[in-house]
């Protein structure tokens, strides 16, 4: 019996971790407005804003900016690796990360074209 | 259509093969239905495939999906580009399957819920049908998405969904015997064969996936943790579980109703991912775009009618099963195994939890995913206890009995896990731990091998379990990577490397271009398909191979193209540098043959103060769209590219591009990483398959 009551420990002691886990690494779908003062990691969801800068290298990092389809509001996003493959023809943009000093710091773009694998209907 | 026609004969065969089944009439009637039921799907593959290789793009698959211009080889895999065309393929598998399931020993009540099963694969392909027409009538289609134009992505959706098919079997001969023999273990037999061969295929095909996804998606690496992906290891870790499960309960009476589980979540668990990914849900959430109209509700529906009828079913029935001890004490194989399978469960619970946020959060109004740290942090542990019991079984035999002799051979296999992984400079507990004890089960089932405790294909796939899982740490945790700017033939330094930027190659047909480099004085390019106007479609990777290792650079485009736009007047000279460009006129021809294609060409004179060279950049438009190409003036020292033209001719917009040559040398920036010894994740994957293909054909000889 007493094997059986450590398994169930066990059980549960790791149920906690991963749900600790799990709460640490959820990242919502929010606005920008919301975006900008999120304290964990979120994603937003924009159009590239085609008045801004234009997208450009700035050292390592990739910076464009991005728009509220719904408010309009915009934010820079600054983005640690090169160009993603398809950027240009971008339907919509999806940055994974965090809003610190004056910018979006994302980790992960994620870039939807709408011909991707499904034809535009 | 008569693609239409077939699909609605096949569904009224295989639901009347489904009635004489269920009422138990003359089975010769009964197998009769189910091979014509075959025959329709069959003939209804063979329409659209008519359909796609004849170019008719009156059909709205077809023109979504082919175009004149598509090779052969991709026009047969633009008949599973589509999630149409893909259910229809899953039920061609299904339905061919059927035809030769009906001639086994398979209890009628089995084949009745496999042919319902069909019929509501029928319905699914029916109510999105690949037949349907195209509104608006087009001269050529849009073709098969670059990115999918690759052999290795072109044979990935068959095989996922052969083995997505073939586990429907497994659940057939569980149904079959609960309706009809609840205490028989005969079925047990012939379901591991099935399901050996569906799990054995749905392995090769997310190998396969994930071999497409490092060597051309680029995202720099073989699994990104997407739902997409997610929702095909979800029912293959299941499907995992259940061969391990069938094989016990013919030791142990008292796993059956495990078996049965296992049998019901692995194919209920493929519906649910297709569903997932098949509804637009993810839309927001996965690279995989699926976005758009869908079946998902129909898919849904389907999908917890399968579960839930065969749960309940399952819960009437309990009773009836045989009862008893699951394992014999803790020093036999089957407790071990059954800890393993309990730990595979756990694992496949939290992926698919983290997959289905977005759906769970979405129906709370408060839609939010999880990041991939998540499933690395809760899978470690895991997967390290789910090796040690890996280990532990193949170091016992099933029943009380005493373990295996010669246990320093494991000991050896953990010390030179645990070395490995030091030795490439990686400094994570965690990762190291994996290492090593997966080298251990590598080890245990090679003994276990050797003292005839498990068959060649049982050792083959556990030790290549254990490989993969050494080479994910190696090639995962040991990975390096930066961003680097790079000027073209500078050579460049990073993590013991010396990388040199060659620049751009053309080919001649400008259909490709290859981004060149060296890496260690060996030659890597970077593939990247390019559109009609010469802008990139898709782009591939640069990988340097050797055996320590790959060098990995990520695709990315020039950061600056240098092409200047203009508007030009007409009569209206613009000076930009040395040069002045003047807009004389324009020109209009119509195809003769074809009076939809039409190509504006406008006379441009270029002047550098010594000479004058006039050109005729065009566009071209056809009834897909219009394109236009550069065309080189004053010996190639710029290019210029017609992009538009006011409706009152007055004005052009152009495009003066740099010459080829001054491209081709523009620095990039590039995300160069190292994927020390992934080489052995190929070999790992591939020795699973290879083991789980053994292990089907020896229970073949078996029968």
């Amino acid at each position: 019996m007493n094997r059986k009551y450590l398994l169930l420990i066990l059980l549960l002691v790791f149920v906690g971790y991963a749900g600790w886990i799990f709460s640490d690494s959820v990242t919502p779908y929010v606005g920008i407005a919301e975006a900008r003062e999120a304290k964990s990691n979120v994603q937003v969801k924009g159009l590239l804003d085609k008045n801004g800068p234009a997208p450009h290298m700035d050292g390592e990092e990739f910076v464009f900016v991005l728009q509220d389809e719904d408010t309009l509001e915009t934010m820079t996003v600054r983005y640690h690796g090169g160009k993603p493959d398809q950027f240009d023809q971008a339907h919509h943009i999806v940055a994974i990360g965090k809003y610190r000093e004056g910018a979006f710091h994302a980790d992960k773009l994620l870039i939807k074209c709408p011909s991707k694998y499904e034809s535009a209907k | 259509m008569i693609g239409d026609f077939f699909l609605g004969g096949g569904l009224a065969f295989s639901l009347g093969a489904m009635l004489l089944y269920a009422l138990r009439q003359e089975a010769r009637w009964a197998r009769l239905c189910t091979l014509l039921s075959a025959v329709s799907a069959v003939l209804a593959s063979a329409c659209l495939m008519a359909l796609i290789f004849g170019n008719c793009f009156d059909i709205a698959y077809v023109a979504s999906y082919s175009s004149r211009e598509l090779p052969d080889i991709y026009k047969l895999s633009a008949f599973w580009a589509g999630q149409q065309g893909s259910f229809l393929l899953w039920l061609l598998i299904h339905a061919a399957v059927g035809g030769i399931l009906c001639r086994e020993n398979i209890a009628s009540a089995g084949m009745s819920a496999y042919l319902l099963i069909q019929s509501l694969l029928t319905i699914l392909v029916l109510a999105k049908s690949p037949f349907f027409p195209q509104e608006i009538p087009v001269e050529n289609g849009i073709g098969l998405n670059p990115l999918l134009q690759d052999p290795w992505v072109a044979i990935h959706p068959p095989i996922i969904f052969l083995g997505y098919a073939l586990l429907a079997v497994p659940l057939a001969y569980s149904v079959g015997a609960l309706l009809q023999a609840p205490d028989s273990r005969e079925w047990l037999k012939p379901a591991r064969k099935w399901a050996l061969i569906g799990w054995g295929f749905l392995s090769a095909g997310i190998f396969i996936g994930g071999y497409w996804a490092y060597k051309v998606l680029g995202w720099g690496g073989y699994w990104g943790w997407d739902p997409v992906e997610n929702s095909s290891l979800v029912p293959w870790l299941i499907a995992t579980v259940f061969v391990h499960v069938l094989r016990v309960a013919r030791v142990r009476e008292g796993a059956l109703s495990m078996v049965h589980l296992a049998a019901i979540f692995a194919f209920s668990l493929v519906l649910y991912g297709t569903f997932l990914t098949r509804s637009g849900l993810l839309g927001d959430f996965s690279v995989h775009s699926f976005s758009g109209t869908s079946i998902g509700l129909s898919i849904a529906v389907v999908n917890a009618f399968v579960l839930l009828g065969a749960l309940l079913l399952l819960t009437i029935r309990a009773n009836k099963l045989p009862q008893g001890h699951m394992y014999e004490g803790f020093h036999s194989r089957e407790f071990w195994m059954l800890l393993g399978m309990l730990l595979a469960v756990f694992i496949a619970s939290i992926v698919f939890l983290g997959m289905s946020m977005p759906l769970f959060t979405q129906l709370l109004e408060r839609p939010a995913s999880v990041d991939t740290s998540f499933y690395l942090r809760t899978t470690m542990p895991l997967a390290i206890c789910l090796m040690l019991a890996m280990t532990m079984s193949c170091l016992r035999f099933y029943g009380a009995g005493k373990p295996l002799p010669k246990r320093y051979l494991p000991f050896g296999g953990l010390v030179l896990g645990l070395v490995i992984p030091l030795a490439v400079g990686i400094r994570e507990l965690l990762p190291i731990l994996l290492a090593g004890v997966s080298m251990m089960g590598a080890a245990a089932s090679f003994l276990s091998w050797r003292q005839h405790a498990l068959h060649l294909g049982g050792f083959v796939a556990h030790a290549g379990v254990g490989l993969a899982f050494l080479a994910m740490v190696l090639a995962g945790t040991g990975s390096l990577s930066a961003t680097q700017m790079l000027q073209p033939e500078e050579s460049c330094s990073l993590f013991g490397h010396e990388i040199i930027y060659h620049g751009q190659e053309f080919l001649e047909d400008r259909s490709v271009k290859y981004y060149v480099y060296t890496v260690d004085g060996r030659e890597a390019k970077a593939l990247t398909k390019l559109r009609g106007n010469g802008t990139d479609a898709a782009r591939e990777p640069a990988i340097a191979k050797s055996l320590s290792g790959d060098v990995y650079i990520a695709p990315s485009p020039p950061e600056d193209y240098g092409i200047e736009e203009m508007t030009l007047k007409r009569k209206g000279v613009v000076m930009d540098g040395d040069l002045a460009y003047r807009f004389d006129g324009i020109e209009i021809f119509t195809d003769e043959a074809q009076p939809s294609h039409q190509t504006l060409t406008a006379q441009i004179s270029v002047t550098d103060g010594e000479t004058v060279e006039t050109v005729s950049p065009g566009i071209r438009t056809t009834a897909n769209g219009a394109t236009s190409s550069p065309i080189p003036v004053l010996n190639g020292k710029k290019r210029i590219r017609l992009t538009g033209i006011t409706e009152d001719q007055s004005k052009i917009r152009i495009e003066v591009l740099p010459s080829e040559e001054a491209f081709s040398r523009i620095p990039i920036t590039a995300t160069v990483s190292t994927k020390p010894y992934i080489w052995l994740l190929w070999l790992g994957c591939t020795l699973v398959t290879l083991g789980c293909f053994a292990a089907a054909g020896a229970s073949f000889k078996k029968m």
